[in-house]
């Protein structure tokens, strides 16, 4: 039994499972990164919806502003009155009086001409404030309507869009890894069999003039031990 | 010897892709509907108040000349169309006449709105449908369809009798003055205020 050989095997064999711990730790962080990744650039698309709808949001919550409000509700009187005037038909003449009407019949006519028109532009004008108020919320129902769809749209494909946030982490995760190099495995194996070597009385480093690793693997017998059979060992005789 | 190689897991891109055509998809659609509801626009609109106008706005004046005719009959007939009061009895005739073509002029307005109504509220159906479909062609298809539902011209039914309370109380009104009774109230015949009347 050799404890330098054995010293060394477990050496071996330790650094073949510290630099497997190393890979797999490397391996964990480049999967967290590409996990992080993915939820970062959802995020920002996130945040490029988020702006858009506030946009929206936004301009529907100006047009709601007083002067606005005020100056649409204005438009909408201008343009029902005068469409309401239009309808107005010319003052001509109504009574089909002779030549011989006494003045006051005249005056009358004229008076009642002018009242007639009077009253219809005054009907105009009532029934023009008045439906303006309507049409103006109707046209702020429109926009409304709008917003709403786009807002919608934009609810959509957030939604959407961070729906397949699962599965582009997952992705990003599983694509990230990487299968560990037998470096570790190889080097671990190598400390165990080094390790069991010196455990039966092998010694490594004889022979070798203390040129270490030089022939590595060869027993002074000139026999080297495989660990996977054991027949293969010569006993050394010192 | 190194670890065999494991294809790349792409599922996430083509989900990805197949996000982004759908959404490309979805404005796609919404340009189609939006082309196709391109003559509905302030002019269509104001074409169906012009129509509902020139529907019943003859009708009106039809009714008014009438009256009007009648009404010169009957102001003659009583002997008071070359009065005062035949005049302010037409007068009135006049008045009424133009508030009820200012009426028919906001119903027409009002028949405008409608179409507007009805034409967004289909507009937004089919943007509903565009976003559940994502499907550009279909969406277009169905946009064609109900615009071609849209332009049936609309059914107007005929203008009620306007000025039918006037014409017949207008010969009666003027007699029953003429008479001593309250009637018109033109104040062309100095009646004595009060309710007794002395009958000769």
């Amino acid at each position: 039994m050799c404890d330098a050989t054995m010293i060394a095997g477990m050496a071996m064999s330790g650094l073949g499972q510290a630099y497997n711990s190393k890979q797999m730790a490397k391996n964990q962080k480049r999967m967290v990164g590409a996990r992080n990744d993915a939820a970062t650039a959802e995020f920002g698309r996130q945040d490029k919806y988020q702006n858009e709808a506030q946009g929206y949001f936004a301009d529907s919550v100006d047009s709601f502003d007083k002067s606005t409000q005020d100056a649409g509700l204005e438009e909408q009187k201008q343009i029902r009155t005068e469409k309401l005037e239009n309808s107005l038909a010319a003052p001509n003449e109504y009574a089909p009086t002779p030549s011989s009407s006494p003045s006051i019949v005249n005056t009358e006519i004229a008076r009642k001409i002018n009242d007639a028109m009077k009253s219809g532009k005054k009907t105009a004008q009532g029934l023009g404030n008045m439906g303006a108020w309507g049409d103006h919320q109707y046209n702020n129902q429109v926009a409304l309507g709008n917003t709403d769809r786009f807002l919608g749209d934009v609810t959509t494909n957030a939604n959407r869009s961070l729906g397949l946030l699962p599965l582009e982490q997952q992705v990003a995760s599983s694509n990230a890894s990487k299968s560990p190099n037998m470096i570790g495995d190889l080097l671990s194996m190598a400390g165990q069999g080094t390790a069991m070597y010196g455990m039966t009385g092998g010694d490594m480093f004889s022979g070798f003039g203390g040129s270490g690793l030089k022939g590595l693997g060869k027993s002074s017998g000139g026999v080297m031990y495989n660990p996977m059979k054991p027949s293969s060992y010569t006993k050394i005789v010192t | 010897m190194g670890a065999p190689s494991i294809p790349k897991d792409n599922s996430a891109q083509i989900a990805r892709r197949r996000e982004d055509e759908r959404k490309a998809n979805v404005a796609s659609g919404r340009s189609a509907i939006d082309q196709q509801f391109l003559p509905f626009n302030d002019s269509y609109f104001g074409n169906i108040e012009t129509s509902y106008n020139d529907f019943y706005q003859p009708q009106l004046e039809d009714q008014y000349n009438d009256t009007r005719r009648k009404a010169i009959l009957n102001l003659a007939d009583s002997g008071q169309l070359n009065a005062s009061s035949g005049a302010r009895s037409l007068g009135d005739l006049a008045e009424n006449y133009q508030k009820n073509r200012v009426l028919i002029g906001d119903r027409g307005i009002s028949a405008g709105n409608k179409a507007r109504a009805d034409v967004e509220r289909n507009k937004s159906d089919l943007y509903a449908q565009n976003r559940s479909a994502a499907d550009p062609s279909a969406a277009s298809s169905s946009a064609l369809a109900r615009a071609g539902t849209l332009q049936a011209p609309p059914t107007y039914d005929p203008l009620g009798n306007v000025f039918a309370d006037f014409i017949s109380n207008i010969g009666t009104g003027i007699s029953a003055e003429r008479a001593g009774y309250k009637g018109l109230n033109t104040g062309l015949f100095n009646n004595q205020s009060g309710s007794a009347k002395v009958i000769s």
